[in-house]
């Protein structure tokens, strides 16, 4: 097993290449420049304009800016924000906390409220359980995110003043606070995912219900509990989890717009700034960090399916 | 059975943690920091190279100029006390503020005021505030408390682009190693920290105006959203909010409601559809004429901004030293549109088709594109609407690849800054590509004399001539606003948005 963790992350370098060549070569290719971006209407004065390429370093062309860029990242430099002009690791550092942070609340919300709820809609035999659960997982799933997550703010936080918004003190220095205070936007961002982890539960559980292996378990007479935990769920369990690790790879991406509407500083708003600036280190950067951390959690469940399935192997 | 269990340990699971969340207070707050909700991410904070919006707002609380307006938009001495116009026009001569001191206790001498508009003239700072100075031809320092700029030629709104220009103390690049993150300014307050999206600034106790800023500090903090910055307000985390997220309706939204305020005021930005003076067939005087004859000014003032702006003639209403001039007094500004269809009939062009293309940012820009391709409409001008992303919309607008768009024109209370680049031949912001010899032999007379009476005969001949010429259209200056819990005192804002006036605002918690 080892061997193949190390083979996949071999296989990283040169995806990582091929990335950012293509990131570098796209933000080129569309109109603008990071120059323009900054100096708005005072770009259209020519003489203006050239003195900030010079001084950003744009009068190169761009093979020769993308050679300097990967000299400078192979030597452990990774260059500065051009809009900004802090290091492109301050900057990733001082934000990637706020991302990851939601992102995990966000996937430990779904797997906690999913897994419980699909069972529950597998097991029960009411019609009308049924049809309210299929009702609100596709509810959960068509609403967009930017509504539900001002929609929450309004009734939770402005009306019913249960959650503070735009103030996150840090895990560190006030871990409950901080939970109280990430609360909505990771609920407002587990939601789809809630509602889509949920429905594969249901009917993974309903596909393992007429095994023969279940049969055997109940007329062993094991209590119901056991055999849905041991018999039926760990069963189920292999296309869950591959959906929750395709979740978890795009949870990196919804967090754009979660962190947009309920004002974090994180990841995802900084890639959209730095589109908007056209600042291509600092682009360059956060793609691969998505990139990397995209292989890891695929990784991660590759892994775990080791565990669930004892039948798979990958020597 | 199951089930019942399941729904038990719900149950509990909520109550747990509603028990634990609902034992938490919201965190204590500094009772005397202001805290200022904007849409935009602050970014770079380099007192000569910077332009954004949010820049500004920080950089006026920590940079001050020789001088600057006051929030009627008058120009008032700041960092200079005093100062003498000599006769020709050509030198002025500052008399500075003694006492003064940068925020690391270093003394502010003429030596730095030199430093300062230097390092704004050199190519390598490739600042955009020098096209605003290069009159300069030299500056000379006389004494720590005195310094004398000779301009090349007489340059009228000399005074009026100071306030712009903020001094750094003389060995700014040594203090200051990046002055996009970090600041050295004499203003009312200091940089504590640039954070991923607020500004932190403190007090500056050495302050030389005597018992301010009356706050301890102030948070400026960004929240992209609007109607989060709403309810940030509403819920009591941010003391006032303001800028391109409070708009006629949000700030309509808490009127009357108790414990806010809203403040307006008639702001110096324009709306205007930009013309391709250039392309055919807006070359003809004739079409531009017929495009300001066919569309209304007011109905378009009532619908997108509710009635709360008023009709752009090419000067500001609110610098009222310049006598705006009403739409009686400037030709093709009544709607008009058989006098449009003749002209067009006229030029040839009866099936005028075109494009307009809204600034993306700005989301009221679309509204007016959509309100004026109504308009031609009605006199039978077809217009389509463009919708493109920003950076693709400046690129354009910069080369001025475009028939027609909407944007918005930051303003200026000096009408030769207001008007010139925009409208001189090869000004750097002339994007439409106008040229009239008129126009540009006005505006250097704008520059030359120096009488305020005679200046506003100038451009009044000025405003007319351009009302004539169409070079684009000005549509509305709107209303600016700003909404705040009624503990603020004291706070306003300028025209041009800005938030200066917090040296003199306090909070009553």
């Amino acid at each position: 097993m080892w061997a193949y963790i190390i083979k996949r992350l071999i296989f990283l370098i040169p995806i990582l290449f091929v990335v950012s060549i293509l990131v570098f070569l796209l933000i080129h290719m569309i109109p603008g420049d990071p120059a323009v971006t900054m100096l708005g209407t005072e770009a259209a004065n020519p003489e203006t304009l050239e003195a900030m390429r010079k001084k950003m370093g744009l009068d190169q062309p761009v093979y020769v800016q993308y050679g300097i860029w990967l000299q400078n990242v192979l030597t452990g430099n990774f260059g500065k924000s051009i809009s900004s002009g802090k290091t492109v690791m301050d900057l990733l550092s001082e934000r990637y906390p706020f991302t990851v942070e939601l992102a995990l609340y966000a996937l430990i919300l779904s797997v906690v409220i999913a897994i419980p709820l699909g069972t529950l809609a597998a097991i029960t035999r009411s019609k009308w359980v049924g049809f309210i659960f299929q009702f609100f997982t596709l509810i959960g799933l068509s609403l967009p995110t930017f509504w539900s997550g001002i929609m929450f703010i309004l009734v939770f936080s402005v009306y019913l003043r249960w959650f503070p918004i735009v103030n996150f003190p840090s895990l560190a220095d006030a871990p409950l606070e901080n939970l109280k205070a990430f609360f909505l936007p990771a609920i407002t961002l587990a939601l789809p995912n809630i509602a889509a982890i949920a429905r594969v539960v249901r009917a993974s559980l309903l596909d393992v219900r007429q095994r023969d292996y279940v049969k055997t378990a109940r007329a062993k007479g094991l209590a119901e509990g056991i055999v849905v935990y041991k018999h039926m769920l760990k069963n189920a369990m292999i296309p869950i989890i591959t959906l929750i690790g395709i979740i978890a790879g795009y949870l990196m991406g919804g967090v754009i717009i979660v962190e947009h509407v309920f004002a974090i500083p994180g990841l995802g708003r900084l890639g959209v700034e730095s589109i908007t600036g056209r600042d291509y280190p600092l682009l360059q950067m956060i793609v691969l960090f998505g990139v990397v951390s995209f292989v890891f959690v695929n990784l991660i469940v590759d892994v775990l399916y080791i565990f669930l399935n004892p039948k798979i192997r990958y020597d | 059975m199951i089930s019942q269990r399941f729904f038990r340990a719900i149950f509990f699971a909520v109550l747990a943690l509603s028990l634990v969340f609902s034992g938490l207070e919201a965190q204590s707050q500094d009772d005397n920091v202001l805290r200022v909700g904007i849409t935009q991410q602050i970014i770079n904070l380099d007192p000569h190279v910077a332009t954004a919006f949010s820049s500004f707002r920080v950089m006026e609380q920590v940079y001050e100029g020789l001088m600057r307006f006051d929030s009627d938009s008058a120009l008032q001495p700041a960092l200079a006390e005093s100062f003498d116009v000599s006769d020709d026009g050509l030198t002025y001569t500052f008399n500075l503020r003694s006492g003064v001191t940068f925020h690391d206790g270093s003394p502010f001498t003429a030596n730095d005021v030199k430093f300062s508009f230097d390092r704004v003239l050199n190519p390598d700072t490739a600042s955009p505030q020098a096209s605003r100075i290069n009159s300069i031809g030299s500056i000379d320092v006389i004494s720590d408390t005195q310094v004398s700029f000779t301009l090349s030629e007489a340059f009228s709104p000399f005074l009026s682009a100071l306030p712009q220009i903020f001094i750094v103390p003389q060995d700014f690049a040594t203090k200051v190693s990046n002055p996009q993150v970090a600041t050295l300014g004499t203003g009312p307050f200091q940089l504590d920290e640039l954070g991923p999206d607020f500004a932190s600034l403190s007090k500056n106790e050495s302050y030389w105006e005597a018992g301010l800023p009356k706050l301890d500090g102030v948070l400026i903090r960004q929240i992209p959203e609007a109607a989060t910055l709403r309810s940030a307000l509403r819920t009591g985390q941010i003391d006032v909010i303001f800028g391109f997220g409070v708009d006629v309706i949000s700030a309509g939204s808490f009127a009357g409601v108790p414990g806010f305020n809203v403040i307006s005021t008639p702001g110096l930005s324009y709306s205007l559809l930009g013309i391709q003076n250039d392309r055919e067939p807006f070359t003809d005087v004739r079409v531009r004429q017929a495009l300001s004859l066919a569309i209304d000014r007011q109905e378009l003032a009532e619908i997108v901004y509710f009635g709360r702006a008023v009709v752009a003639a090419p000067l500001a209403a609110s610098v009222t030293e310049f006598g705006p001039l009403s739409s009686g007094q400037l030709a093709n500004y009544e709607r008009d549109i058989p006098a449009a269809q003749a002209l067009l009939a006229d030029a040839g062009q009866e099936n005028l088709t075109f494009t307009i293309s809204p600034l993306p940012t700005v989301p009221e820009a679309v509204q007016i594109a959509e309100v004026l391709q109504q308009q031609f409409e009605q006199a039978g001008i077809t217009t389509e609407l463009e919708l493109i992303d920003i950076a693709t919309w400046v690129d354009n607008w910069r080369n001025s690849n475009f028939d027609t768009f909407v944007s918005l024109n930051g303003g200026n209370p000096d009408p030769d800054i207001h008007l010139n680049r925009h409208l001189v031949t090869g000004g750097s912001t002339n994007v439409f590509k106008f040229s009239d010899p008129e126009v540009d032999s006005l505006l250097a007379d704008g520059r030359l004399v120096s009488g305020l009476n005679d200046r506003v005969e100038i451009y009044n001949q000025l405003q007319q001539r351009i009302a004539d010429q169409v070079p684009f259209l000005f549509l509305n200056y709107a209303e600016v606003f700003a909404v705040m819990s009624s503990d603020v005192q004291d706070f306003t804002l300028r025209a041009d948005q800005s938030i200066a006036s917090i040296r003199g605002a306090s909070l009553n918690r």
